[in-house]
């Protein structure tokens, strides 16, 4: 059975300017062992997917649809069920390490607090069992440790502390929202090397939450771009990033400053401007009944205005599909099936990029 | 001492020697001497006129104390700073006040360096009001003319912090660093705080405002991409020294020590089409 099928999840949230919809419409599966990336800005609803998959909504939040946890459905549980479910098959990851532990206490009591509350396990075999898991997450000098208090520990050593805890009791599904934001680059790689490996070692799913596209290029197998609430791309890692096909993830990597740019330079360019997004991304209480993007995007026209547009496979129609394609300039054989967009003007997009 | 990227560039504004700051915690025990942090272990560097130096490094590292250091914000424990070939810290109060004119500081965060009791318009013409007695109609236009420059409008000086966005808080802390028209600006983490397509946008307004004004940047960031993309030279830091030194197409072609390679490797990239 499917570990996880998400199904047309919406959050609105009541705010001062009537109802926001935080979320619209999320579809997606997630089987044992795969990993899903979302990325997106902020507001883009992609912190709000994870709240409402751990029912931790904020209380003027309402969410329709569907989480089916192994066909449960997670959304019709009551607070008492959804505490058995919460920190024991699915866990979560905080981005903040330093405001996301208790500072009272020490390291391995808040580690040894979920395996007493859903393994109840005692006090001794807690510690034992926390001290295991210090040395999974690869704390040095892990017996001392589990006496330590928070402010002991460096922001990297929390958040393995931080990991320690969501793995305690062998969840199902990990959810990590911007686990490496708060931390220097070189502790960023070791966090998310740690993460890759538990997930393939304990065989988890995973959802890892970023606004990173280098660190989601590296961590996920699959992908949502998500924007003004909603899936505007998604589809394999490697093939997004092989066939950027919406306008919006165009734009966002466009205006990523990458690497080894400046070695490409022509000479005697000092300088090369960013590629930027124009506009401000749309308030969430007065989203367009159409395309959320359609007032940043290049391409717009009145079909995007009038409805949201569905999202399609990237794939072009069979046939030109094994004459080499020379018009799009891509090599069809690259393109997946399960690669979506949610653009009517896909063909434009695509050739856009290609001559840009 | 040689300079690095000699080429191009007027003369020195701001020259670094051999700066050293401690700093004194606590004591932990009665009988043993205070323990000291050691920010700065002998950085020494110069700025030309109208070029952007970079300085990267890691979390305490020593490159925000370096900022400070700079702006006249810290007193070094030993060192010297010179501004325009005067040391700012051994002049007199009076004339550092006049000095500091000429070099205003943006912080990171957008959120929290504007006053949010006060209107834009009195937050940016703050650093002048400081310096300078200036007739209303005159510091009206100059604060239009710094909210024009970093693309906001007349309007927007009667409205207050809360009503704009992440982007356009930042670009309210540059338009407050411009109001002087100063010739250095000392960016700590300018971008950090911001969304991927708006961090864009203040970047390219950076470029801009150096070309129309020909300000100098010192840019403090742990982002090796941004320092790449707006540096004409870097300084790599490390346990406050700098390990690496030179024009950024070197550092980041071809980097010698073996903590920059560290550093760059770790960056997550986005992997090329294969």
């Amino acid at each position: 059975m499917t570990l996880l099928s998400v199904e047309n999840l919406s959050v609105t949230l009541n705010t001062m300017g009537g109802p926001a919809r935080a979320v619209r419409d999320m579809t997606f599966t997630l089987e044992r062992g795969e990993t899903l990336g979302l990325v997106g800005e902020s507001g883009c609803g992609k912190s709000m997917t994870a709240l409402a998959l751990m029912g931790l909504l904020p209380e003027t939040a309402r969410a329709s649809g569907a989480v089916r946890l192994e066909g449960e459905n997670l959304l019709e549980y009551s607070e008492a069920a959804m505490c058995r479910v919460r920190g024991n098959r699915i866990a979560m990851v905080f981005q903040e390490p330093m405001t996301s532990l208790n500072p009272l206490h020490t390291v391995g009591h808040q580690i040894g607090e979920a395996l007493s509350l859903h393994r109840k396990l005692g006090r001794g075999e807690a510690q034992k069992e926390a001290l295991r898991l210090l040395e999974v997450v690869g704390i040095p000098d892990a017996g001392k440790r589990l006496g330590n208090y928070p402010h002991q520990l460096s922001g990297g050593q929390r958040q393995r502390v931080m990991i320690a805890m969501a793995l305690s009791c062998g969840p199902d599904l990990l959810i990590a929202d911007e686990p490496t934001t708060a931390l220097d680059v070189t502790i960023q790689k070791q966090i998310l090397d740690l993460i890759r490996n538990l997930v393939n070692d304990l065989g988890m799913a995973m959802i890892l939450i970023s606004h990173d596209l280098g660190v989601i290029a590296q961590s996920v197998d699959r992908v949502h771009v998500m924007y003004g609430g909603g899936t505007v791309e998604s589809g394999p890692t490697a093939a997004i990033f092989e066939h950027l096909s919406h306008p919006y993830t165009q734009g966002l990597f466009a205006a990523m400053p990458k690497l080894g740019q400046r070695a490409k330079r022509k000479d005697g360019a000092k300088r090369q401007r960013l590629n930027t997004i124009p506009g401000v991304v749309p308030e969430l209480a007065d989203l367009p009944a159409g395309c959320t993007f359609a007032e940043r995007c290049g391409l717009v026209t009145d079909e995007c205005r009038a409805a949201p547009p569905p999202l399609t496979s990237v794939a072009p129609p069979a046939g030109n599909a094994s004459s080499g394609n020379a018009s799009a300039g891509i090599a069809p054989a690259r393109i997946v099936e399960d690669h979506f967009a949610a653009c009517v003007h896909l063909d434009e997009a695509r050739a856009r990029l290609n001559s840009a | 001492m040689t300079q690095p990227g000699a080429n191009g560039g007027g003369e020195t504004l701001v020259e670094v020697f051999d700066l050293h700051k401690h700093y004194t915690l606590p004591k932990e025990s009665l009988f043993r001497a205070a323990p000291r942090v050691f920010a700065l272990n002998g950085v020494s560097f110069s700025i030309k006129t109208g070029r952007s130096f970079g300085v990267v490094g890691e979390s305490g590292c020593g490159k925000s104390t370096l900022a400070r250091a700079v702006m006249g914000l810290e007193t070094p424990t030993s060192g010297r700073v010179l501004f325009r070939e005067h040391d700012i810290n051994a002049i007199g109060r009076e004339e550092l006040r006049q000095l500091r004119r000429n070099f205003q500081m943006v912080f990171q965060d957008p959120f929290g360096s504007l006053d949010p009791r006060q209107k834009v318009g009195r937050i940016i013409g703050e650093p002048m009001d400081a310096l300078e007695r200036v007739s209303s109609d005159e510091r009206q236009g100059r604060v239009v003319e710094a909210l024009e420059a970093v693309g906001l409008k007349a309007i927007d000086m009667d409205k207050y912090p809360h009503e704009f966005s992440g982007g356009q808080r930042q670009r309210i802390a540059i338009a407050r660093a411009l109001i002087t028209r100063p010739a250095l600006i000392v960016a700590d983490e300018p971008v950090s705080a911001l969304d991927v397509s708006v961090q864009a946008q203040v970047l390219n307004l950076l470029q801009d405002l150096q070309d129309e004004f020909n300000v100098t940047y010192m840019l403090i960031s742990h982002d090796l991409a941004v320092v790449e993309y707006v540096c004409d030279e870097v300084a790599v830091m490390s346990e406050g020294k700098i390990v690496e030194h030179g024009p950024t197409e070197q550092i980041f072609s071809d980097p010698q020590h073996e903590y920059t390679r560290t550093l760059l490797d770790a960056v997550p990239q986005v992997a090329p089409p294969r």
